[in-house]
């Protein structure tokens, strides 16, 4: 049965509260991953580093850093765009990955996430995806989509899937291949004018 | 007389607007019923909840095309984010993002629709003008194969050796460049997209659109609907700005599609007969990603030109299927996959080479088969459950094994599904391992880029919403005129069904005012 957004938010608030708890003893040292952007819209400190580690971990580390792709700050900057209901959905999974209290009932280790090893992370991640609670797996599915988005859609990430990026019709204001550069078979045939009928 | 264009950032003040019809979203069926209106003389007033954008912006980056042309800035899924909900929110609707098939609604649709749901003079014949009329304005023509991209020569070459049915579709395109990006807005006005066609010729015509506006509520008097009630958004998000709209027509055509429209009766409390927002059916689609030596560019060339109905009738039970391609960019392919780290930098580094072959499940056609149902949450957002059900299921179970087939049968080294923990098959020979995988909501990804149904029609207000001629079965001037009035999933692309059901209800709503 499909999980109600109710029962993800009461979720969300018993992460609430296992954040609370969990400062006693179990979430030790949650981690701040600097330098955290100042001008922040939706996300503060904590889930920005959250989102960042989540990042570290999702994107291929044979492509372009997810650092350097800034994806914490691209996932802020659509979520300040998003229906505000649905970037606080967001946030409440965050905060809750986060929490080393609800990593031991949840899976995937009794420290907070972002100070975990990167094991402990992949860990926890894959506790969520393919959790028996529906709420997790949504959650999951939340993050990871709003992290790998942020990363393939940046022009920067191009090179590495062997996308030559979109030909340029004169619109293009990111860089964008010349027509001339289709590649194989798109370069023909040539654009159509009249399709026989 | 000439209308006008005015958009969101523009507005400085409140809106108030009277006209004789209040055209309530610019897509499919907005959009040509608006032309038609215009056309007989009609004072038209167009909302929609999107923004006006051109060629000029479309710049065909995804980070671009997403936020700026879908529903949610691309995030919209149902309640359990199990079904991914491609849907279009600009001037043109989905139109403006669609990927261009055309088919006229199948005969056995509208044979089903008549002996199942009671509705009659929606017959083959009935439409027959009104889809030769869209047909000539919107240049919907049959792809020619020989130039159906890699991506789209794997299904027909994997159906035709495997003894398939396959053949080229019809597109509703004039000049198209081939690029391939038909699903960020067409760069050259190739695409006849609403916001290229029927919008230009009613707003030359004199009818005035409002970009950005999104509907809340309809308000009745005396059993009619008295104002339509919007607000200015801030463009390119879900939020309001402090400006409001408020128009006073004679009659109202709600034309937000599947989903939103549902959303603005249900907002209004329209619903008497507690009808509005259920079955609501969206095609689910599950895909296959197949890993070819030769080099595939799936995200260039036309992205749909060749389609499969082969197994359309499964028989008694089962729901059937159709098959497709679909244009691989990289986001949308990153979000698709399952996999997250070296798994998911693997299947990336090698897009060039994948092919992605669709499989698209006729919903609302069996017996006992309810769709979803759209609710309305207390925050104003849409709440979509659609349950996928233990034969739904089966029949993903089927598309998964018949997609490997046409994959390895096209020649590819590897198939790979979209699980979330893939299977990953080598040959043939592998294609069983798929039996022993699960299936259903967050089993594998799902999609939907057809969402029809919410609003049926139907002769009985205690099963539908409005009746054969889109008209509202208690409140006399409103008609819904888009895809919330499919009873049933088409089985096919169903932007053809829209704007001929649209051209057709041009003389029911003119006779209202």
């Amino acid at each position: 049965m499909a999980p109600s957004r109710r029962l993800f938010l009461k979720a969300g608030l018993a992460g609430g509260a296992l954040l609370t708890v969990g400062g006693v003893g179990l979430a030790l040292q949650p981690g701040v991953l600097g330098p955290v952007p100042a001008l922040l819209q939706v996300l503060d400190a904590t889930t920005w580093s959250v989102t960042a580690a989540v990042a570290r971990r999702m994107c291929p580390a044979t492509g372009p850093a997810a650092d350097a792709i800034d994806v914490a700050s691209r996932v802020d900057a659509q979520l300040a765009k998003m229906h505000p209901g649905d970037a606080a959905e967001v946030v409440q999974g965050l905060i809750l990955l986060e929490n080393g209290l609800a990593g031991v009932i949840l899976g995937g280790g009794p420290r907070a996430f972002t100070a975990s090893s990167p094991a402990a992370q992949d860990a926890r991640l894959r506790a969520w995806q393919t959790s028996s609670l529906a709420v997790l797996r949504k959650a999951y599915k939340a993050i990871r989509g709003l992290v790998v988005t942020a990363y393939f859609s940046h022009p920067e990430t191009y090179a590495f899937t062997g996308y030559p990026g979109p030909p340029d019709f004169g619109q293009s204001r990111a860089p964008a291949i010349q027509l001339a550069q289709l590649p194989e078979p798109a370069a023909e045939p040539p654009p159509v004018e009249e399709v026989p009928g | 007389m000439s209308g006008r264009i005015t958009q969101g950032p523009e507005v400085t003040a409140d809106i108030e607007e009277t006209c004789d019809v209040c055209v309530i979203g610019s897509g499919a069926g907005g959009g040509v019923l608006a032309a038609g209106l215009v056309e007989a003389g009609l004072d038209v007033v167009m909302l929609e909840a999107g923004g006006y954008h051109t060629r000029r912006d479309f710049d065909l980056h995804e980070q671009t095309a997403f936020p700026m042309l879908y529903q949610a800035r691309g995030t919209r899924a149902t309640a359990d984010l199990s079904i991914s909900v491609l849907q279009g929110r600009s001037v043109g609707g989905g139109t403006t993002i669609n990927w261009t098939t055309c088919f006229r609604t199948p005969e056995r649709i509208l044979s089903h629709w008549q002996k199942v749901h009671g509705i009659e003079g929606l017959d083959s014949e009935t439409l027959r003008p009104h889809f030769e009329a869209v047909e000539e304005r919107l240049h919907i023509q049959t792809w020619p194969e020989a130039q159906a991209n890699a991506n789209n020569r794997r299904l027909l070459e994997g159906c035709r050796k495997l003894g398939y049915e396959a053949a080229p579709l019809r597109r509703n395109v004039k000049g198209c460049a081939n690029s391939g990006f038909c699903g960020m807005g067409c760069p050259v006005d190739g695409k006849q997209s609403q916001h290229v066609t029927s919008i230009p010729d009613a707003v030359a015509a004199g009818m005035r659109l409002y970009s950005d506006v999104e509907v809340r509520t309809l308000s009745q008097e005396g059993g009619r609907i008295a104002t339509v009630d919007g607000v200015v958004m801030q463009r390119g998000a879900d939020k309001d700005t402090v400006h409001r709209v408020k128009v006073r027509p004679k009659v109202v055509a709600l034309c937000g599609g599947a989903i939103n429209s549902p959303m603005v009766l249900l907002r209004s409390g329209l619903d008497p007969n507690k009808r509005v927002g259920r079955r609501t059916f969206l095609h689910p689609v599950v895909a296959l990603a197949g890993v070819y030596d030769e080099v595939i560019s799936p995200y260039f060339g036309a992205p749909q030109s060749i389609g499969s109905h082969h197994f359309i009738d499964r028989g008694a039970d089962k729901y059937g299927i159709f098959l497709e391609a679909a244009p691989m960019h990289p986001m949308l392919t990153a979000s698709a996959s399952g996999e997250f780290g070296p798994e998911l930098g693997d299947l990336m580094s090698r897009l060039a080479h994948v092919s992605g072959l669709i499989s698209l499940h006729v919903d609302g056609l069996l017996p006992g088969d309810e769709g979803g149902t759209v609710t309305l949450r207390s925050d104003g957002r849409p709440n979509i459950d659609y349950p996928v059900s233990e034969r739904l299921a089966d029949a993903m179970r089927f598309s998964h094994d018949v997609l490997a087939r046409i994959h390895f049968a096209a020649g590819a080294r590897q198939v790979a599904s979209l699980h979330t923990q893939p299977v990953l098959m080598r040959s043939s020979d592998d294609v069983e391992l798929l039996a022993r995988a699960t299936y259903g909501a967050q089993r594998h990804a799902i999609f939907s880029a057809h969402q029809m149904g919410g609003c049926a029609m139907g002769p009985d207000p205690e099963t539908s919403v409005v009746d054969a001629t889109l008209r509202h079965h208690t409140l006399r001037n409103l008609f819904v005129v888009d895809g919330s009035v499919l009873p049933t999933a088409l089985g096919v692309n169903p932007s053809e069904t829209i704007y001929g059901l649209a051209h057709r209800a041009r003389t029911h709503v003119a006779a209202a005012v």
